[in-house]
Order: C-alpha cells, then structure tokens, then sequence
C-alpha cells in the first residue's frame, strides 16, 4: 500500500476488518446457536433486571415527586402539633390547653416575611353530616379564597370563595367533586345546602382535587372537603374543641389548624423557611408548631430515590457481573476449542492484534445479542409488573441506554482476557493441537 | 524477484532447543545453511530428525535459542512479533502435510484470509481469490466448505492460500503426505510450477522420487546436517 493513499487505505482497512470479522463472528457464533445462546442468557437476565429494576424505582420515585410536587415547591406549610412534652404544673391547671398558630401569627407572618405572596390561614375541624340514609364524615376548611390559588384543582362548577363571603360571613361552601356523589347523588350540587352542626352551608362551588386518595404522602387537601369562609367557621364553630369520648376528653384552643405560605420563587424557600422557625420559635415557647416544606421534602425524596436506585443498581451490576464472567468463560472454552484455528491464522500472518480482535469482536456480537435481548426483556417486565401488580413503572432512555453501554462494556471487558490469551498461544504449538 | 541469484536465506550456527522434561534436546544443532533465491531444496531425515523445525525457523514460526538467522540480510531475532507476522504474511507461504484449512470458511474465504490480513479491500480480496481458485483448479468449488473437498482439492486450495499475498518463499512440509500417489503428484506438479515460475521452494520429505526434481537436498539427523548436496543444475 501506497504512503499516498495510507490515510483513506487505513480507515478502509479498519471498516473492512470490522465488517468481515462481526460476520464472521456472528458466523461462528451461529455454529453453536444452542451455546451461544445458554451464554448470553446470564446478559440477557442481567440487563433485563437492570432496566425492570430502574424503571420500578423510578417509578416509585416518580409517584412520590408527583405527589410532592403537588403540594407545590414554592410553598411552607406550618402546623399546628399538640406538643408532645409534659405541660407545666401551671399550664395543666388551666381548663384548656393552648397550643398552635394564632390569628396573630398569621399577621406576623403576613408583615415580616418579605419573599411572600399569599398566607392562607386555614381552620381544620372534622364533622358528620347525619341527614343522609348515611351519615357522611367530612372535614371541614375554614380558609379564604387564596386556598384556591395554592393548592392545586380544578374547578367543575360554580365558583370558589370569594373575599366577600369572608367579609360578608356569608354562609356558603365549596365542596370536593367526590362529596358531591356522597351527598347529592340524584339531586343538582349548587344551590343546594349542606347542613353542618346545625347550620347550613349553600354550595357554591364544585371542586376536583388532584392525586389519587391513596397517595403516600400527606397531602394539604383531602377527596372529602367542605370549603368555607374562615369568618364564618370562626363565629360558628369558635376556637376551642370541646370532645368527650370514653375516658379521655379533648378540651384545647386552637386558632389555626395551619397556614399555608406561599412564596414568591423556589430559591427563597429555604431561606424563608428559617426565617419562619426564627420567627414561630420567638413567640411560641412550646414546640408546638411544625413547618413542612415541601420542597426540601422534594429534596429528601430525590436523595432517597438516588440511594435506592445504587441498591437496585449494585444488584443488577451482580447479576451483570454473573453474566460477564459467564461470557469469559465460553470464550475462553472456545479458545482452547479453536486453537488449531488461530495456530493457522498465525501461521499465515495474522498479528496479534488482529486475533485479539477477532476473539474481541466475537464477544461484542455475544454480549450485544444478550444486550438487545435483555432490552426487549425489560421492556416487557415493567410493563407485566404494571399490569398485575398496578404499581407504576417508568422506563426512561436513560435506563435503556445505560444497559446497552454496559452490556457492550461486560464484552469488552471480560473478552479481552480469552482474546489476549488466544493471540498468546504459540503458534506452532497450537498448530500442532488437536 | 529482482535478487534471482543473490542469497535469500542464511543461517549461521543455527541452535534450537527445548526441555522434554528435565534433558534438553536440540532440535537443531549448528545448523549453516543458505539458500539462493529461485532454488529448490529439499529436506529429508527420519522422523524427529529436527526437519519440521529447520522448516519452522525458516519459516519464522519458531525463533533459534542460538545462532544467526538473516533473511534478506535481515537478522529476524531483532524483530518484534508484528514484524515477523508480517514477514510470515508477505514473504513465505505455507504448505502442510494436513492442509490447516480453517473449516467453517468456505473455499473462497481460506484463500482471502491472507489478503483480509494484508489489508486487501474486500472486492479485490474476492477478485484475488477468484483468480488463485481458477489456477488452482477450484472454480467449481468456490462456496465448498474444506470438509466437503477431496484431499487433493483441500491441499489446491492451502496452495492458493500460501500463494495469495505473491510470496517469495513457498515452504512446503510434507505437502503429499496425506495424499495417494497420483494425487500428490499432481500437488507436486503444481509445486514444481510454482519453482520453474521464480519461487524458492523449500520442501521437507521422505520420498527420495519427489526429491529427485529439486536442486539441493539436505540430509538431517538429529538436528545437525548430515550431508548437503546439489542434486541437479536447474536448466
């Protein structure tokens, strides 16, 4: 070959030994399709447990992040907790224990917090609605129309509240498109009343809240809300919770059940978010508010999303590793089985670099089979897994990608010690093998 | 093939030994030996006479424990393994008494597997091929694999092989040897051909009849030349 033409010649040359030795090699390997194929299997299975694996976890991590994420990332919710430590001798002789976030806290909050767009302040107080043919538990939110703004649904019909209702302490509710069925299965929703402790509610509105009811992670809304103006729940329900069941009595006031906090951007949340326990914990001497923030929430699910997709992963790699040595083992069986034919390749002038390529390539075409077998493999498992087990799955790119990497990895890697070991062998003395 | 009368092959105090156990038997004990461009020679000694190794240390299959071996001049112990694979690729060719086809390739692919380590692209590899096949006798046989060809088409087609990359040398080690008679005659005429054409054909043997057509005849016993002599001028 000309020195002239060396350049075009040696990528001709590199194209041309690759072509002919893949057919070889899927030649060769076709010889012994039953072996070939019991070989891969271990690749087949490790790359299909890599991908069901991921697209399990992944889905997992998915259902939690959605669910988080619904909440919003950019929004504090405070708590009002019944503090867990034993009250003071002076505070046990009052007839009520005091605890949570006041009205007053509300308007700090509203005064001092500057990244702030909307508080929501909200009255929580559990009910039964008893004149159906059954009665019908609801959970009944005394919030103003901002709640609307910050926790994410849909409205079906009618309207949401309105600060005139506030203002006006008119007695009218939004209620969840789920409570509708329960409550007005045959009758039309607006206009209609709902009667709560005596009082009746005029529906205003109907609403869908979004998520599913069995979602893992608390969320601020719930399928059986009764929405009403705080003023309102204010004068008719008060501030103090009065329960007396078998042996133990609930006698507390709270003002706030909780305050949702909206921000007005992610990056301040955290910030914010200090600010508000500085804030909380300078006029609460009782631990007896908690702050969730979703978004930091959203951070602890991602890292608990990482750890297990590391377990996942290392089991698979395991499994991936069981496959490649299987793999080198085959090969380095077919060496042995093959010496004669790499004696005589060696004999007529093959270098070394071209049986480690040959034996290289035989082992790429192997471990690829059982890569894109596996693939089609793990397709099909998390779709099996959703079908009969209904837990979401979600195969990424990413997944699919990362297993075909490995898998012409686990070739590369665990073929090049049979390949170097063939192109070692003397040549006449493999000549001479029989 | 401009060198026709210049001196192709040397060796000089030429030592190959290896352990069988705990003795160590010289396969080739202070062999000189050269040989001229274009000539013939055949090797004869009994069984284990060190022949095949001679014709392997020619053939840079195996290297010398001592001594010199200078190939075109060129002392083949300072070459590194790809050089020598290159020399075995272009400067010799092979021919064994058992043919060393490789059995799953077809005829056609035995006879490119030398040109597809040269380098050779693909269709010209093929148009090669094709050729040394018609040569040789073969152009029915093309997609026949090695087991499905009689003993004389097998050794036709390692002959076409040894022949692809236009080699200078041709080393033959007992090429009729798993052969009958008329058969290996005609192997033997090809080779022959190949000699009267320009080759240095070197050839290890037993039969005193096939011997008689080559130039120079070396006699071994174990390891060491026993007697060399220039059997008949080339006309």
């Amino acid at each position: 070959m000309n020195t002239k033409n060396l350049d075009s010649g040696l990528s001709r040359f590199m194209q041309l030994i690759f072509v002919r030795d893949v057919v070889l090699g899927i030649n060769n390997l076709l010889l012994h399709g039953m072996r070939s194929f019991l070989t891969i299997l271990g690749l087949v299975f490790g790359v299909a447990s890599v991908i069901a694996m991921l697209a399990v976890g992944n889905g997992a991590g998915q259902e939690a992040l959605e669910q988080i994420r619904k909440l919003g990332s950019d929004v504090v919710i405070l708590n009002s907790s019944k503090p867990l430590v034993a009250e003071k001798q002076s505070q046990r002789k009052r007839f009520f224990s005091v605890y949570g976030l006041t009205y007053l806290d509300a308007q700090r909050i509203h005064e001092t917090i500057p990244a702030l767009k909307v508080v929501v302040p909200v009255k929580l107080r559990s009910e039964q609605v008893y004149d159906r043919p059954t009665s019908v538990g609801v959970r009944v939110v005394g919030t103003t129309g901002n709640w609307f703004n910050v926790v994410r649904s849909t409205l079906v019909s009618g309207r949401t509240l309105t600060p005139f209702d506030e203002y006006d302490r008119r007695a009218v509710a939004v209620i969840t498109e789920n409570l509708t069925r329960k409550l007005f299965p045959l009758q039309s929703v607006l206009g209609n009343f709902v009667r709560l402790k005596g009082s009746c509610y005029k529906v205003v509105g109907v609403v869908r809240i979004s998520g599913d009811a069995e979602s893992k992670v608390e969320s601020v809304d719930s399928a059986k809300d009764v929405y009403i103006p705080l003023s309102v729940m204010r004068e008719r329900y008060g501030d103090i919770v009065l329960q007396r069941g078998t042996g133990s009595s609930v006698r507390e006031k709270v003002e706030l059940s909780q305050l949702l906090i909206k921000m007005n951007s992610e990056s301040v949340v955290a910030a914010s978010g200090a600010a508000l326990h500085s804030l909380i914990s300078r006029f609460h001497h009782k631990d007896d508010v908690s702050i969730r923030i979703p978004l930091q929430l959203l951070h602890q699910a991602q890292k608990t999303q990482r750890r297990f997709n590391i377990v996942l992963g290392s089991i698979a790699a395991i499994s991936l590793l069981v496959g490649g040595i299987g793999i080198m083992n085959i090969m380095l069986a077919s060496v042995t089985e093959r010496t004669r034919e790499i004696g005589i390749r060696r004999a007529i002038g093959a270098r070394r670099w071209q049986i480690v390529t040959q034996f290289l390539i035989e082992t790429v075409v192997l471990s690829c089979c059982g890569g894109l077998l596996g693939l089609l493999l793990g397709l099909a498992l998390p779709w099996l897994i959703t079908h009969f087990t209904g837990l979401t799955t979600l195969v990424t790119t990413y997944s699919l990608v990362l297993s075909l990497v490995i898998s012409v990895s686990v070739g590369v890697i665990f073929g090049l010690y049979p390949a170097i070991r063939a192109s070692r062998l003397d040549p006449i003395t493999a000549l001479r093998y029989e | 093939m401009t060198q026709q009368c210049g001196e192709i092959i040397r060796l000089c105090r030429a030592e190959r030994s290896y352990f069988s156990g705990d003795a160590r038997v010289k396969a080739l004990d202070d062999v000189d030996l050269t040989i001229t461009a274009g000539s013939t020679l055949a090797i004869m000694g009994a069984s284990g006479s060190g022949k095949s190794t001679l014709l392997n240390v020619i053939g840079c299959l195996d290297r010398l424990t001592s001594g010199r071996y200078l190939l075109n001049g060129v002392d083949v112990s300072t070459l590194d393994d790809n050089d020598i694979s290159t020399l075995r690729l272009n400067s010799f060719g092979f021919i064994f008494q058992s043919f060393h086809l490789i059995p799953q390739l077809n005829v056609l692919e035995n006879i490119e597997l030398p040109l597809y380590y040269a380098g050779v692209p693909g269709g010209a590899a093929r148009e090669r091929a094709k050729d040394l096949a018609a040569t040789m006798g073969l152009e029915q046989r093309w997609f026949h694999r090695p087991s499905q060809l009689s003993g004389g088409q097998q050794q036709r087609v390692a002959i076409a092989r040894a022949l692809a990359n236009d080699p200078d040398i041709l080393l033959a080690d007992e090429p009729t040897g798993n052969l009958d008679s008329a058969t290996g005659w005609q192997i033997l005429a090809v080779l022959y051909d190949l000699a009267a054409g320009g080759k240095t054909l070197i050839m290890v043997t037993h039969d005193q009849q096939i011997a008689a057509q080559m130039e120079h005849h070396l006699y071994m016993r174990d390891g060491a030349v026993l007697r060399a002599q220039v059997a008949q001028e080339r006309q």
